[in-house]
């Protein structure tokens, strides 16, 4: 057997893990009879359908008429520091406030990109949070911890 | 006329001072982050929502309405300057108006779009608040049986346009109706798929999946992909049309009025359907079909206006019906939520204020959009040149405020970055992740009306067979299924996509 397109081998694994998933964590829901259905019978019909999609999708990727896809290369990269700086957001913003946070968000996201230099990953930081205060805060009024808890006590 | 007393009382909401501040600003700001390359409204929506929390609904809805437009218009600006649709819709934009910009005649494009585009959006606001009043008493009739088989067309309209492979795009929705399951069950209180988080209770949140799918796996996206990104540097010189130009556009802008809001309407049907149609009937008709991909600007004032009066004329199973036909109007129906509207029927009767505002704003946001886009391109112009090192960390900052906002909570960030990984995912496996977000947002209401079908019919499953409109819905997705499925159309779908794709 030959794997034509890598793609559809990727996407039929997912789909086929996550239909199996919901399905078996449906099974822990009362299916209900056919007047009165449970909350177990809905999510456990779509999860067996997933699962017959990603069969589908998986087989399809063997077929002849296939087209022949590799993966795309994952670039770490803007991957990781993107994703890092939003979950240091949420782990710092009820400590750190809104002011703080932003910069760390801004230097860790910043990272994403090689042709960052020193000075203008400062500058925007100090840019965007200022921005951010005024526009989040003082205009729209939105309620965001704003600095430190240390300070407000 | 009943009408004019409806516009009367919408046009006296929308004109207050206030709210037309409102309209202006939400077009601004959608135009504003639509014109970034790579954030399509759906983004720009769940980006831009933090900015109407704390408005009364009726201004919040204005605004909401004047972000929507926003965000479709910047992505045509972006599809005419710098070659990369903001989105599908402005997908065949790219085609032709690319083309007149390097002839020096991208000024020409952009007046030829606003000015078709605000037409088209004239005709489908009155289009909208014509049919608005008889469909919503005629959704009065519909049982639950009829919701869920106006669901299922939705759905499989999303996934017939989907430009990936029809399982896969099935495949998506399934995965998004079982996400919106996640949370507390409505009719028995158990709790689904919740992993003991308290934060889960009430579900996953779409501003949460929108942000995640969307704004941060589309940034890295864009970070990885930065030798695509051909910046605009030439100078807008001239706009005005000539006359030669207003006698070749003005036909196509009629006919793509007309295929717009016909499309628009039905569910799941959507925006790019509306262009894609209204670009080949353009070339078909055209004396002139070789000059279509060189800059003829019959290509451009035809999908813009199609796109533009089906963006309308989407409002209508949305208000009308409280379904939404496509992802983004899943986006609007959830952020009317946020602000305690439940759109169907009901809004007509008992808001009428809101309901009728609304309408009126769609047509003063398209007459701002004009006024936006024609004196203050240089703006836009200026702001596509903006490197996007300096853009990308103010696109996250806004996202996280966005999504943190929704309830003040930090897991919302967490999930939102979880998102991220599985939204880069999608995209690495060529998996389309519109149909999910439409998934997401139907999934409680799909089961919901399900159930309560099987109740009404005591379990008896023809229910969904033997009423008139459910059944006719039922048809009429098969119908939509097999003519996708037919060799020749397959062909002739997976002919579009590519030309969108090259």
């Amino acid at each position: 057997m030959h794997i034509r397109n890598h793609r559809d081998v990727a996407a039929g694994i997912l789909y086929l893990v996550l239909g199996t998933a919901f399905a078996i964590g449906a099974l822990n829901y009362p299916l209900g009879s056919v007047s009165r259905l449970g909350p177990g019978l809905f999510p456990l019909s779509l999860g067996v359908l997933l699962t017959i999609c990603g069969l589908a999708v998986f087989a399809g990727a063997f077929r002849s008429s296939a087209d022949e896809e590799r993966l795309d290369r994952w670039h770490l990269r803007p991957f990781v520091f993107v994703l890092v700086g939003g979950a240091l957001f949420g782990l710092l913003l009820p400590y750190a406030g809104l002011v703080i946070t932003i910069m760390v968000l801004v230097i860790v996201a910043s990272l994403a990109d090689r042709e960052m230099t020193p000075a203008v990953i400062a500058a925007t930081a100090v840019a965007l949070a200022a921005a951010s205060y005024l526009i989040f805060i003082y205009a729209i009024g939105l309620v965001l911890p704003v600095w430190p808890t240390v300070f407000s006590g | 006329m009943e009408l004019f007393d409806h516009l009367a009382l919408g046009f006296s909401t929308a004109l207050s001072l206030q709210n037309v501040t409102y309209a202006f600003i939400g077009c601004l700001l959608g135009t504003m982050i639509g014109v970034l390359p790579g954030l399509g409204p759906l983004a720009t929506i769940a980006m831009l929502l933090p900015f109407t929390y704390g408005l009364e609904p009726i201004a919040a809805l204005i605004m909401l309405a004047g972000i929507y437009y926003g965000s479709q218009y910047g992505g045509s600006t972006t599809a005419i300057l710098v070659n990369l649709p903001g989105e599908t819709s402005a997908v065949v934009t790219v085609i032709d108006g690319h083309q007149m910009a390097r002839q020096g005649r991208a000024g020409v494009a952009l007046a030829t779009a606003a000015l078709g585009s605000f037409f088209a959006g004239t005709v489908g606001t009155l289009i909208l608040a014509v049919f608005a009043i008889p469909l919503t008493r005629f959704a009065f009739s519909f049982g639950p049986a009829d919701y869920f088989s106006l669901m299922v067309v939705g759905l499989l309209g999303a996934v017939a346009l989907a430009s990936s492979s029809l399982i896969r795009a099935i495949g998506m929705v399934l995965l998004g109706l079982l996400l919106g399951l996640v949370g507390t069950d409505v009719n028995s209180g158990t709790m689904r798929y919740t992993f003991g988080l308290p934060q889960l209770w009430d579900g996953i949140d779409f501003v949460v999946v929108a942000v995640g799918i969307f704004a941060f796996a589309e940034v890295i996206a864009s970070l990885e992909n930065k030798e695509l990104r051909e910046a605009f540097t030439g100078k807008i010189t001239n706009l005005w049309p000539t006359r030669e130009d207003i006698r070749r556009a003005c036909p196509a802008v009629l006919r793509g009025t007309a295929i717009g809001s016909a499309v628009g309407a039905l569910p799941g049907a959507g925006l790019s359907l509306a262009s894609f149609f209204s670009y080949s009937l353009e070339k078909k008709v055209s004396r002139r079909p070789q000059e279509f991909g060189h800059g003829a600007i019959e290509g451009v004032a035809g999908p813009e206006a199609a796109n533009n009066a089906a963006a309308q004329t989407a409002f209508v199973p949305t208000l009308a019906l409280g379904i939404p036909g496509s992802a983004t109007m899943a986006l609007m129906l959830g952020a009317m939520m946020i602000h305690n509207i439940q759109p169907g029927p009901q809004v007509m009767t008992n808001n009428p204020d809101i309901f009728w505002g609304l309408i009126a704003s769609m047509w003063i946001g398209n007459l701002m959009l004009v006024i936006l886009n024609l004196p203050l391109i240089g703006m836009w112009v200026k702001l596509l040149s903006v490197p996007y090192k300096i853009m990308f960390p103010a696109i996250l900052v806004f996202c996280c405020v966005g999504v943190y906002s929704v309830q003040n909570s930090v897991y919302d960030i967490y999930f939102a970055v979880a998102f991220g990984v599985v939204g880069y995912a999608f995209r690495k496996f060529g998996c389309e992740p519109a149909p999910l977000m439409l998934g997401l947002v139907l999934g409680p209401m799909l089961e919901e009306n399900f159930r309560r079908a099987l109740v009404l019919s005591r379990g008896d499953y023809t229910v969904f067979f033997t009423r008139p409109i459910s059944l006719t819905l039922l048809l009429f997705a098969a119908a939509m299924l097999v003519v996708v499925l037919l060799p020749n159309i397959k062909r002739r779908r997976n002919e579009i996509f590519a030309e969108e794709e090259a």
